[in-house]
């Protein structure tokens, strides 16, 4: 256990003694040292902003993130399904999936106003096609002789999904989760950055014109390590649960 | 139990003669004939897993049925893909099974995965058992083993089962009526 830790803390403590040293040699505003984000942390924290601007952009991502995981594996399993749908639809997944998500966040904000409900969309349909495109592969993947089986035991609608068809999903959710988590919060820093008034995303925006990169810094790893936390804690898990029958090595 | 169907075909190729299956309870019926004579497709066309050419399926009776392959599903333990069909009770036993409820298909090998197969097939308390190719890749010890539970299941559950297989002693083994698919497309031949 201990070392399969000691390489990662290794090659940690090397990066921090190497951004000590450069922030010690420059002695510059625009690269602050590990230490003096680390107290800064400690008054942000104190003080209870960085807790509540946290939380906003945290919920911005949970909410974002469940919409744009029920769309994207209707749309996907939808589109895996019926190669006629696939067919017809697939020109506007393309196009979806390659808008600019700045793009998106405009069109959103304009449409519906600066508004909590446009920014959570502008995320959602971000994300929606990636999640449709891998849901669609594990749809197109799934077992047919399975299916012979939930036919002959009379597994039908939502007991058959939650047997036969949830669990081969599971490679392709998880894999949708994993992405859609990284990107999700990527986007809602720039959606707060444009048009909210509270949240990471904002904040740093705030920092960015005072040439604060203490606080920039501050702000972005905290939420990195809440990210972490989110993976480490519950999608790890859960994956490792979800492998356990194929005898994989999480 | 009747069993009429029309021709079977996929795509342009007729695979099977219109035909009519009798089924009394407490009897096994054999379906011979040569790989790729339409045994398997009887057997589909008899549980409703395909249907005729005239779209016929039966599909209302309570089926067991064990396919060519397990068929397991991998992400469920043996007691689990057994429970996909019905109440466990004795089969693990029955089936020389009892070590291995707890591993998943991926841990057993291809006979034990066909007796959990059939198992799965017994649990459902079927009305009519379907076997396709129940004995292949099982060694002398496990066939007597299977055609035992089956004979007994025939008894107990007082059903018809249907099997295909490719061996004329398996047939005489389990004292069955043998029927052969001949001919392209195929005819269903009772055999004396």
């Amino acid at each position: 256990m201990l070392r399969s830790f000691r390489l990662p803390l290794l090659s940690t403590l090397l990066f921090l003694a190497i951004w000590s040293g450069l922030a010690f040699l420059l002695q510059s505003r625009y690269l602050p040292a590990p230490f003096e984000v680390a107290k800064t942390f400690i008054t942000e924290l104190a003080s209870g902003a960085l807790l509540f601007h946290l939380s906003l952009t945290f919920l911005r991502v949970i909410a974002a993130f469940i919409i744009a995981l029920i769309f994207g594996t209707a749309i996907g399993l939808l589109l895996g399904r019926s190669s006629k749908a696939n067919q017809f639809f697939d020109p506007w997944l393309i196009f979806a999936l390659n808008l600019p998500a700045l793009v998106v966040i405009v069109f959103c904000y304009l449409w519906f106003g600066l508004t909590e409900v446009a920014a959570i969309i502008a995320v959602a349909l971000n994300k929606i096609p990636n999640t449709a495109i891998t849901m669609r592969e594990g749809r197109r993947a799934l077992d047919p002789l399975l299916e012979d089986v939930a036919f002959i035991y009379h597994y039908t609608g939502w007991r058959k999904f939650t047997e036969f068809t949830l669990p081969q999903l599971e490679p392709y959710l998880a894999a949708s989760i994993r992405n859609g988590l990284a990107l999700i919060w990527k986007i809602v820093l720039v959606v707060e950055l444009l048009g909210r008034s509270n949240g990471v995303g904002f904040q740093i925006n705030l920092f960015f014109s005072q040439f604060d990169l203490t606080r920039i810094l501050v702000y972005a790893l905290s939420f990195m390590a809440v990210v972490g936390v989110i993976e480490s804690v519950v999608i790890k898990p859960w994956e490792r649960r979800a492998r356990a029958w194929r005898g994989e090595a999480s | 139990m009747k069993f009429s169907f029309t021709t079977k075909s996929y795509g342009q190729e007729t695979i099977l003669l219109p035909l009519t299956l009798t089924l009394t309870k407490g009897e096994i019926i054999v379906l011979m004939g040569q790989s790729g004579s339409g045994k398997t497709t009887l057997l589909k066309l008899i549980a409703g897993l395909e249907k005729d050419d005239h779209q016929n399926a039966k599909s209302t009776l309570k089926i067991g049925m064990m396919f060519q392959e397990p068929r397991l599903l991998p992400w469920k333990t043996v007691q689990e893909n057994i429970e996909v069909a019905g109440p466990i009770d004795h089969l693990l036993k029955d089936l020389d099974l009892e070590d291995a409820g707890a591993l998943y298909p991926r841990q057993i090998s291809l006979g034990m995965a066909r007796r959990v197969a059939l198992a799965r097939a017994l649990a459902s308390k079927p009305e009519l058992l379907l076997l396709d190719e129940p004995f292949a890749s099982l060694d002398d010890e496990r066939v007597i083993l299977m055609q035992n539970l089956i004979l007994s299941a025939k008894d107990k559950l007082d059903i018809p089962i249907v099997m295909t297989t490719h061996d004329r002693r398996e047939a005489e083994a389990l004292q069955a009526k043998i029927y052969r698919l001949e001919g392209r497309p195929a005819s269903l031949i009772s055999v004396e």
